[in-house]
């Protein structure tokens, strides 16, 4: 085959040049996509995935029911029922405590909101499900999920107001720190408290 | 200066304040417009002057004065807003929050504190006090069926010793132990016992005294707020439904000098209650013995029609009662009455199941109950709700469906049934009963078909309190299930059975009834908004 059109030669030679680039690519190891899922990226430190529900020492959710969240929340997704604790140190906590996903713009504005780090959040971002109702999270899932136990230290996202200089493994799911959060004074008035009749 | 001998002229922060003589500065102040912070002050309790937070300069005095125990004088000159007075209020603020527990996240007064809104203008300090030195107290006191105490975020105002020494008169609450051991609390802690406990939670400034019944229920940031009336009594009481996505959280006092102050009773406090409570009516249905059948509006409309068309074709209109209601608004009156006596032609009409209409201004404590539980008893009146020329009255109406002369009654939400005695004998000969009401009582029980309204918070209109004063109610929530308003349903009725209503919007029809009622001559409805209007 001869050709004679200069046009149609100048389209052959690029076409065996795009295909040059091609085949180089083919042999690169430096390329910008990877493959997921098999493969995954390190996320930032401050990644705004699934939220995680903390968790006091003696396991009871972290909240206090101030709902701080549920005002700060952009897209209303948070629903917070309040109830009364015996315990008069506590006083009130979260009866059920509810995320929409679906409706979630994951803006961690809760998160900020939260004076008890009661919500931090996780980096996973996957969030594939069967049926719409698994899309909101009760207390229950929200603490107490099956990859909660697996998480690592560097798994947690965004977490404002963590103190990591008393960081340990096992504070990952426990609120502030482990801290005290009442005075032994406070803890020994309370004991008291609850002998007396009501 | 003031003229004669009734007036003072000061002047504040550079504007000329002339108030009556014995004002304070405070008050002279807020009527010019200017908030003096305070604590202790409030409009309808004695003074007492233990904050210190109203603290003011008034030139050529030596130091600062509290503007809410210091009467206006002519000539003075204040200022509520200097360098001084600002250090003032942050000391005070300081001193108070030195043994505050900060708490407000668990806190309900959260939102409508004075020691957050007075720190927002104030304070913004550093807290010169370690955590571990504030004083303990006991906290979540239950303090009778209303209260909470938690001594921990008192400030000792003594708003609430004064309530109840000086409005309420059960001298339940006192100042126990002395300096920083000093406490509010009942002797003995026992609980308080008085019929206006809920007005303790609405004095106090901070959250140390708040509401049972509506503790940890909603954030007060989430209330939206309307306007209303209280239907558990003939006083009136003006309230603000708290209400949140068609739900209604509480009733709190709206301040009316003229009915209620900034009071409210506990009973009316709670009347929501039994709106929400599930027994409300919520289907247009007829009775088949003993089950009520749901039926569409439009049918049960048609029924009621035709069997009361019929009956008047067979046995005349005076064969038909009609009951109205003094818990009804004056709309709705007015337009049953037309129903009534226009579009049925009977004369049988009346209001008075209950005693309402003798006792309706007679009191039941020294403060704010009345005897009449009814709201709109002496609207019921002045609408002409009772018999006409030949008409027959309640207790004749209930006597002649006994004996089977009276074949059908109409009744208007009210639970005959219960407040007459004998009545349910009665009703149970008639052949036909109508029950326009809210709630599944003893008269829906009776009735052959069920229409069900909307009872005073979900519906806009006006009531007659025992003054004679007609106050606007607001539409705060929608009414449950099919219910509808009255108003709507009573118009369906009319053009059903040959009658005709243009509009039966609350304000239409006001507008109807100020131009052919004699009470209510030349009112205007934007006007019964506020403190309402006194009929002459």
């Amino acid at each position: 085959m001869r050709i004679k059109d200069p046009v149609s030669l100048g389209f052959l030679i690029e076409t065996v040049r795009g295909m040059g680039v091609t085949l180089r690519h083919l042999i690169r190891h430096d390329l910008a996509t990877i493959s997921y899922p098999e493969k995954r990226r390190v996320y930032s430190e401050r990644y705004r995935g699934l939220h995680i529900h903390t968790r006091k020492p003696d396991g009871s959710p972290n909240c206090t029911s101030c709902y701080m969240c549920q005002t700060a929340c952009p897209a209303e997704c948070i629903e917070i029922t309040a109830g009364e604790v015996d315990d008069p140190a506590v006083e009130k906590a979260p009866v059920e405590f509810k995320i929409d996903m679906l409706r979630c713009i994951f803006c961690g504005f809760c998160v900020e909101a939260c004076p008890c780090e009661a919500l931090i959040m996780s980096k996973r971002s996957e969030l594939g499900m069967t049926d719409v109702r698994e899309q909101v999270y009760n207390l229950e899932r929200l603490m107490t999920r099956d990859e909660l136990g697996k998480l690592e230290p560097g798994d947690v996202g965004f977490r404002p107001y963590y103190d990591a200089s008393r960081a340990s493994g096992k504070e990952i799911l426990i609120g502030p720190g482990g801290k005290e959060k009442f005075s032994p004074a406070l803890r020994k008035l309370a004991d008291i408290e609850k002998l007396k009749p009501r | 200066m003031g003229d004669g001998n009734n007036t003072v002229t000061l002047i504040i922060d550079g504007k000329q304040v002339t108030v009556p003589k014995g004002t304070s500065i405070l008050e002279a102040a807020s009527s010019a417009g200017i908030f003096i912070p305070h604590f202790c002050y409030h409009k309808d309790l004695p003074w007492e002057g233990t904050c210190r937070m109203c603290s003011v300069e008034v030139e050529k005095a030596p130091k600062l004065v509290p503007s809410c125990c210091n009467v206006a004088a002519d000539g003075m000159v204040v200022h509520t807003d200097t360098e001084k007075v600002r250090q003032v209020r942050r000391s005070v603020l300081e001193f108070l929050l030195l043994n505050h527990p900060i708490d407000c996240p668990i806190c309900d007064q959260a939102g409508e504190c004075y020691l957050q809104n007075y720190y927002q203008l104030y304070g913004l300090y550093d807290s010169r006090f370690r955590l571990e030195d504030k004083v303990k107290r006991r906290k979540a006191l239950s303090l009778g069926d209303m209260i909470i105490l938690d001594r921990e975020r008192c400030v000792l105002c003594t708003r609430c010793v004064r309530f109840c020494r000086e409005v309420s008169r059960s001298e339940a609450l006192g100042v126990y132990n002395r300096s920083v051991r000093c406490e509010i609390g009942t002797f003995r802690d026992e609980p308080i016992v008085d019929p206006y406990q809920g007005n303790l939670a609405d004095v106090c400034p901070v959250g140390a005294l708040t509401s049972k019944k509506f503790r940890f229920k909603r954030r007060v940031w989430f209330l939206d707020r309307t306007p209303s009336v209280c239907a558990s009594c003939s006083t009136g009481c003006n309230i603000y439904i708290d209400h949140s996505n068609g739900v209604i959280y509480r009733f709190v006092p709206r301040r009316n000098p003229y009915v209620n102050r900034s009071w409210l009773c506990d009973e009316g406090r709670m009347s929501w209650e039994r709106l929400q409570s599930g027994s409300r009516l919520v289907d247009p249905s007829r009775r088949i013995d003993h089950r009520f059948i749901p039926m569409p509006w439009d049918e049960a409309l048609e029924m009621v029609a035709g069997r009361l068309m019929e009956t008047v074709r067979l046995h005349g209109a005076a064969a038909v009662g009609a009951v109205a209601s003094p818990a009804a608004t004056n709309e709705e009156n007015y337009l049953f009455k037309k129903f009534a006596s226009e579009a049925i032609g009977t004369p049988n009409l009346d209001f008075r199941a209950d005693e309402g209409h003798r006792t309706f201004d007679r009191m039941e404590d020294h403060l704010l109950r009345r005897l009449d539980r009814n709201p709109n008893t002496r609207g019921a009146m002045d609408a002409g709700m009772t018999p006409s020329e030949g008409g027959l009255d309640l207790d004749a109406m209930l006597d002649a469906a006994a004996r089977g002369t009276v074949k059908a009654l109409i009744i208007l939400n009210q639970n005959v049934a219960l407040k007459k005695a004998g009545a349910s004998a009665a009703l149970a000969r008639t052949p036909f009963i109508v029950y326009l009401g809210e709630m599944n009582d003893e008269t829906a029980a009776a009735a052959h078909v069920v229409l069900p309204i909307a009872a005073f918070t979900e519906k806009d209109g006006t009531f007659t309190n025992f003054q004679r004063r007609v106050q606007r109610i607001h539409k705060a929530v929608n009414p449950p299930g099919a219910a509808k308003n009255a108003l709507d349903v009573i118009a369906a009725l009319i053009r059903k059975t040959g009658g005709g209503v243009e509009k039966t919007d609350a304000a239409s029809v006001f507008e109807k009834l100020a131009s052919e009622t004699p009470a209510f001559k030349g009112l205007d409805y934007g006007a019964t908004g506020g403190e309402g209007v006194v009929l002459r």
